[in-house]
């Protein structure tokens, strides 16, 4: 049985299935006495009678499911109905849901509701669909997504900006702890002069067993783990170039890429998150300080070594987001 | 960005809220600017408003001193 879309072999040549299909038919046509005035506008007949569905949109996390946190300005699960993002505009303060338009996020809604002015993210939605959406309730420490009436940008895509001042958004409750950690992050400084820079942190100290990711007091890119101790440096330092981060840490090992490509480490054992209880902070360490001076548009979160599914996830990113 | 500070919390607090109310802030936003506490214990500081001024100390900046992240 034929199928939409297919090509045939015919006649030692392969050929589309609709001028098949339209071949055929004048055939038995003209067999039958009658005339066929026109192959093309019968080929165009056809595709109206049988027009061809377009794939069903799939997402990373169609692909990639089990995450535990999403957050992205892009539909990452064809099933999630919810909206990207929640903002506020700076003309009147008035809010607004912000959902997907053809899978990425409705700008068009977006800037029409900002009239001109700016507007900030309240609430960056998860779309794992475990509900840890991150917020900002305080007016001043909203990162912007707007800027005069413009949808801020990052290689032709959305992106939510963290002033480096005192912008983040906060998770309500824990969802990393005593596990191990995939964290898929597409980020770029804007700034790297001010040091440290946390992008996402979850305890404020060693004592809290969380971690954070982010650019070390020395300028480089560094994870740290305070449960085992572990400040895991790269070896070079942070860049203000949009990178993808993908950081996957175990009980036994613990990898970073950048782009895709390995980056070497000062130590190369592993260590899980540890019995924490603190939520997850996106924009700054957790606590006071640290914050981060750079753009965010894709976070994902594992609670799982996905070492295996690594280079797909990293595909797919890139394929939506053209980083490198 | 400029700062006011103050060693009463309480003032910080009533700025907050002039500019809270002033604004209008509702939905999800429900505050202006969080207090920052300085280490000592004793100092306090809130973000300035451009639109709403007060008899406060203002700072342009806060020192790093202000914030004692642990340089990892």
């Amino acid at each position: 049985m034929l199928g939409l879309g297919l090509s045939l072999f015919t006649g030692g040549s392969l050929r589309p299935y609709y001028a098949v299909v339209a071949a055929a038919f004048k055939d038995r046509v003209e067999a039958d006495g009658g005339t066929v005035e026109s192959m093309s506008c019968l080929k165009a007949d056809l595709k109206v009678l049988n027009p061809i569905k377009p794939p069903a949109y799939t997402g990373l996390l169609n692909d990639y499911s089990g995450a535990a946190a999403a957050y992205s300005l892009r539909l990452l699960d064809n099933t999630y109905s919810g909206s990207a993002v929640r903002v506020r505009r700076a003309s009147d303060n008035a809010e607004q849901d912000i959902a997907f338009s053809n899978n990425e996020l409705d700008t068009a809604t977006l800037e029409t509701f900002a009239s001109g002015t700016d507007a900030f993210v309240t609430t960056w939605y998860d779309q794992s669909g475990s509900g840890n959406n991150a917020t900002q309730t305080t007016a001043s420490s909203q990162p912007k997504i707007v800027s005069s009436g413009s949808t801020i940008l990052e290689n032709g895509k959305a992106a939510v900006e963290f002033d480096g001042s005192n912008d983040s958004i906060v998770t309500s409750s824990n969802f990393i702890a005593n596990t191990d950690l995939s964290l898929f992050v597409l980020r770029k400084f804007n700034s790297t002069t001010a040091k440290p820079q946390d992008v996402v942190s979850q305890g404020a100290t060693q004592s809290f067993e969380g971690f954070k990711y982010g650019m070390s007091g020395g300028g480089q890119d560094q994870l740290a783990i305070y449960y085992s101790s572990l400040y895991v440096p790269t070896d070079g330092n942070t860049t203000t170039l949009q990178e993808l981060h993908s950081l996957i840490t175990t009980s036994s090992t613990t990898t970073l890429n950048i782009n895709a490509a390995s980056k070497g480490l000062s130590v190369s054992s592993g260590g899980q998150i540890g019995n924490n209880s603190d939520p997850l902070t996106i924009g700054k360490r957790d606590g006071t300080g640290g914050y981060y001076n750079g753009n965010i548009q894709e976070l994902v979160i594992y609670t799982a070594d996905k070492s295996t599914d690594e280079s797909g996830i990293e595909t797919n990113i890139n394929d939506y987001y053209s980083i490198y | 960005m400029a700062y006011y500070t103050s060693t009463t919390k309480a003032d910080l607090e009533a700025y907050n809220t002039l500019v809270t109310t002033g604004e209008g802030y509702n939905g999800t936003t429900p505050n202006w600017a969080t207090i920052v506490e300085h280490p000592n214990g004793l100092d306090f500081a809130i973000l300035k408003h451009p639109n709403y001024d007060a008899t406060l100390t203002i700072e342009e900046s806060l020192g790093a001193e202000w914030y004692p992240s642990e340089e990892i």
